[in-house]
């Protein structure tokens, strides 16, 4: 099976080979009080999941460990906290960009190596791809993976049917 | 540009499915699901969405939308009004690769005729092919005739409309 060593080459590797959309049998969706995601691809211990964010919607600083990931942003008004630090203001680039996509399409947003962070979703809601390698456990949702307070009675029965699995 | 949704759809998968999310209105959110609008051109686009474990939909229609649905993931039943809609749990397993059996499967929906979902405890995803035939396209989700998902769904429904009434009148 082909592996990759870090999470930017897998990510690379994606890209390269024409974004596949290959969501597994097992395990694809989760679901929180504030976002939607699907597992697009998965193969080892790396996986790729397409979250779709509720508008008006925050994290509390939070923490995935054991996993290291990579957002990339898709389209809507979203940033990321690093580390307990301030959201970054990316109002500057709340436009259009080419072919009537997001300026900010395709641009990298944060590299997290299971490190504290938190993410703010404004009115117009939004949506990323997380790349992310596992180094423990076979892949399944960052979304219950998950190390602070929790979005809500449908993420805590998310995180609930997971242990149960 | 296409002349049919098949067509799009067609043509969609054959480039390697994009990833092209328009900045314009591309997230929508009911009681039970989301869509993220993955690629647009001209009348025609194509939606993700993802649903809730044990979510449904009534029978409703998307007016002036031809749309095709094309299986990804989960446990979805699709029904459609006149066809045959064969129980969907038969084909609730896994291909060798790795994917749901269903995966890659699609199934037109013309115009005018209702269709409605139900969900099994695994979720579904599943993308929406559209050809809006006579305005540009928004969602689905907020180009609804039926019985709505509930009262989420009706505030995405009024935001739509509201903001769609103020570009009518001048006012913003």
């Amino acid at each position: 099976m082909k592996e990759w060593n870090e999470v930017e080459a897998f990510k690379d590797w994606w890209v390269a080979s024409g974004c596949p959309i290959k969501p597994p049998f097992e395990y694809p969706i989760h679901i929180t009080d504030m976002a939607y995601a699907l597992t697009i691809y998965r193969k080892g211990q790396y996986q790729i999941e397409l979250y779709i964010c509720k508008p008006n919607t925050e994290t509390q600083v939070h923490a995935h460990p054991g996993i290291e990931s990579l957002s990339v942003y898709l389209t809507g008004n979203l940033s990321f906290a690093k580390d307990g630090g301030a959201f970054p203001d990316l109002s500057q680039y709340q436009k259009e960009g080419a072919n009537g996509t997001h300026l900010l399409l395709g641009k990298s947003l944060e590299s997290i190596n299971g490190t504290p962070h938190a993410l703010k979703v404004n009115e117009e809601g939004g949506s990323f791809l997380l790349f992310q390698r596992w180094a423990n456990k076979k892949p399944r949702s960052v979304a219950v993976e998950y190390d602070g307070v929790t979005l809500g009675h449908k993420h805590d029965k998310q995180i609930e049917v997971a242990n149960v699995e | 540009m296409w002349n049919n949704v098949e067509e799009f759809r067609d043509w969609y998968i054959q480039a390697g499915s994009p990833i092209r999310p328009p900045f314009k209105n591309p997230v929508f959110h009911t009681d039970n699901a989301m869509s993220l609008c993955l690629f647009r051109e001209g009348r025609f686009q194509v939606e993700l969405y993802v649903t809730e474990p044990y979510s449904t939909s009534p029978p409703h229609t998307h007016p002036g939308v031809d749309s095709a649905f094309m299986y990804l993931a989960g446990n979805i039943q699709f029904n459609l009004e006149g066809r045959e809609n064969a129980d969907a749990q038969q084909w609730q397993k896994a291909r060798p690769d790795g994917l749901h059996f269903l995966y890659g499967k699609t199934v037109s929906s013309p115009d005018g005729i209702p269709h409605w979902l139900g969900i099994g405890p695994e979720g579904g995803a599943f993308l929406s092919f559209e050809h809006w035939k006579d305005k540009d396209p928004v969602s689905v989700t907020v180009n609804w005739d039926g019985e709505t998902v509930g009262s989420e769904h009706d505030k995405t429904i009024g935001k739509v409309k509201g903001e769609s009434n103020e570009q009518d009148t001048g006012v913003v």
